[in-house]
């Protein structure tokens, strides 16, 4: 019978087929059962967290798959360890890139020093983090790029997390007339930070004249927004505050130089020759 | 203003604008005051219900906590329970009421004449934002109706430490606004526990400030989103 034909080892054509369709179950168990899984707790827990258990059921599964394989196959786990010794050190040279990357992987997941969703820069890259993998993790680019950062690289690297926290500061410098009131100004300014919903009642603006430029005198406007929608506010504030300041009667000035001359300027006589 | 409706319908009141009209199989719902909003219903029957909200959908559901802060501090005396009320500000929802029995009612609009600011609770790093509201302790219930964009919260505070407590603000959780309405003015009732001079609790208490009012359509209800506390602890000071 072709079923009880060995193929290699000991393992029958049987016994593999059998391992195949035990992995193909494990995998459609892991698809039903994260599907179900994403269902039921999709507005339950945060997307990351749900990631999170996705991903540990499939292993599971999968690892309990690969085992029971292991068995079908007459695969001893005791000899494996043994004939593996000198594998092991053979691989472990050969793959120490890739170990340290899962090492790193599975602290990150600890550590959670970034979540899916959020705007990091890793390394110089700035952008969203599309998925944290075993091996690496994923960033989308404003510019729409895909990069894919080695985990150990993560870990390793500083790490700036633009949402971590649920608020954040922007900052914009207005520079108006020396013979403006800039009391008049930073009160306009305030009423139109006043008027806008997502600029912070606590932590309070900060509105005050910061600087006496060359030009102007500059006033620091210090704001605080949700993180969600910090950039959409900030690229909205500045140009309003410049309407609401002109609309009050003060002017934003060019960069200038005051110059004095003297009335009667002595030029120099010239020289009579004889 | 609030109840069910017929379509089609015109309401034009307290700066508050909505049409709703049949274009052939469809309804045409128009809100031109406050802001502007217009949208095709594909329905084969269905009403309309105007009814107040819990006040944290506008501009966006951002939060789902309310920080109401008082003008003047509040000083209460140990163990002393006693009941204020305060303004809270009031949005408006619009529900669509099926005529098919097993399809709930669903949120079509929200609108306010408010203007809605947030603020943060605690600090940058474990804070948590709530919707900002800035409101007078009233010792009674005023017998002038509160304007279109404000409602009534009547608030027992209970002070259960045996110190003095200054209080300057309550936060109340969007699980625990249960809001009635009459045709005079919408409230919602809650208590706040004082539990020392910088911790305090507040619940929901789910009746009505008097007979006859109706209770309002429940947005963050337990069976929308199941993930919500009816209480409210302030451990960020009071």
């Amino acid at each position: 019978m072709i079923w009880n034909k060995v193929l290699f080892g000991t393992v029958t054509f049987l016994e593999l087929i059998e391992a195949g369709v035990v992995m193909l179950i494990a995998v459609f168990i892991g698809r039903v059962l994260t599907l179900f899984a994403r269902r039921r707790l999709r507005d339950r827990i945060s997307k990351h967290s749900l990631d999170l258990v996705l991903k540990a059921i499939t292993y599971t599964i999968i690892i309990i798959a690969f085992i029971t394989d292991l068995r079908i196959l007459h695969f001893k786990l005791s000899g494996l360890l043994v004939a593996g010794g000198i594998t092991g050190i053979v691989v472990a040279f050969a793959s120490q890139n890739i170990v340290s990357n899962l090492v790193s992987g599975v602290f990150l997941l600890f550590e959670r020093p970034i979540r899916i969703g959020q705007a990091v820069n890793i390394e110089n890259t700035t952008g969203v983090v599309e998925d944290i993998r075993i091996i690496s993790t994923i960033i989308r680019t404003y510019e729409g790029l895909y990069v894919r950062v080695p985990n150990e690289k993560v870990f390793t690297n500083n790490i700036t997390n633009y949402e971590a926290n649920i608020v954040r500061r922007f900052e914009y410098t207005i520079g108006i007339r020396y013979s403006d009131d800039a009391e008049k100004a930073i009160a306009v300014i305030k009423q139109e930070i006043q008027k806008h919903p997502y600029i912070l009642i606590n932590p309070a603006p900060l509105v005050y004249v910061e600087q006496l430029g060359e030009s102007s005198v500059i006033i620091a406007i210090k704001l605080w927004s949700p993180v969600s929608e910090w950039f959409g506010v900030k690229t909205e504030m500045l140009w309003k505050l410049k309407k609401a300041i002109e609309a009050a009667g003060i002017v934003i000035p060019f960069p200038q130089r005051v110059l004095y001359f003297p009335e009667k300027p002595e030029l120099p006589k010239p020289a009579k020759t004889a | 203003m609030f109840g069910v409706y017929n379509v089609p319908f015109h309401l034009e009141r307290d700066n508050i604008s909505l049409e709703v009209e049949n274009r052939g199989d469809t309804v045409f719902y128009r809100r031109s005051q406050p802001g502007s909003l217009e949208k095709y219903l594909l329905v084969s029957k269905c009403r309309l219900q105007l009814s107040p909200v819990e006040p944290l959908h506008l501009p966006k559901i951002m939060t789902h906590n309310l920080m109401i802060e008082f003008n003047r501090p509040l000083l209460v005396e140990s163990r002393e329970k006693r009941k204020i009320f305060l303004n809270v500000p009031l949005e408006i929802a619009v529900y669509l009421l099926s005529a098919k029995k097993e399809t709930l009612p669903e949120l079509a609009d929200v609108f306010t004449l408010g203007t809605p600011k947030f603020t943060l609770y605690g600090n940058i790093t474990n804070g948590i934002l709530c919707k900002h509201y800035q409101s007078d302790i009233f010792a009674q219930l005023p017998s002038d109706a509160p304007t279109p964009d404000r409602a009534w919260l009547q608030l027992t505070v209970h002070n259960s430490s045996p110190h003095w407590i200054q209080v300057t603000r309550t936060i109340l959780s969007a699980y625990a606004m249960k809001l009635y309405y009459d045709k005079e003015f919408v409230a919602m009732n809650m208590e706040m526990n004082l539990i020392d001079p910088s911790h305090a609790e507040t619940y929901a208490v789910d009746l009505p400030l008097r007979k006859g009012m109706q209770k309002a359509q429940e947005y963050f209800s337990s069976g929308r989103m199941q993930i919500g506390s009816h209480k409210f602890s302030m451990e960020w000071g009071l």
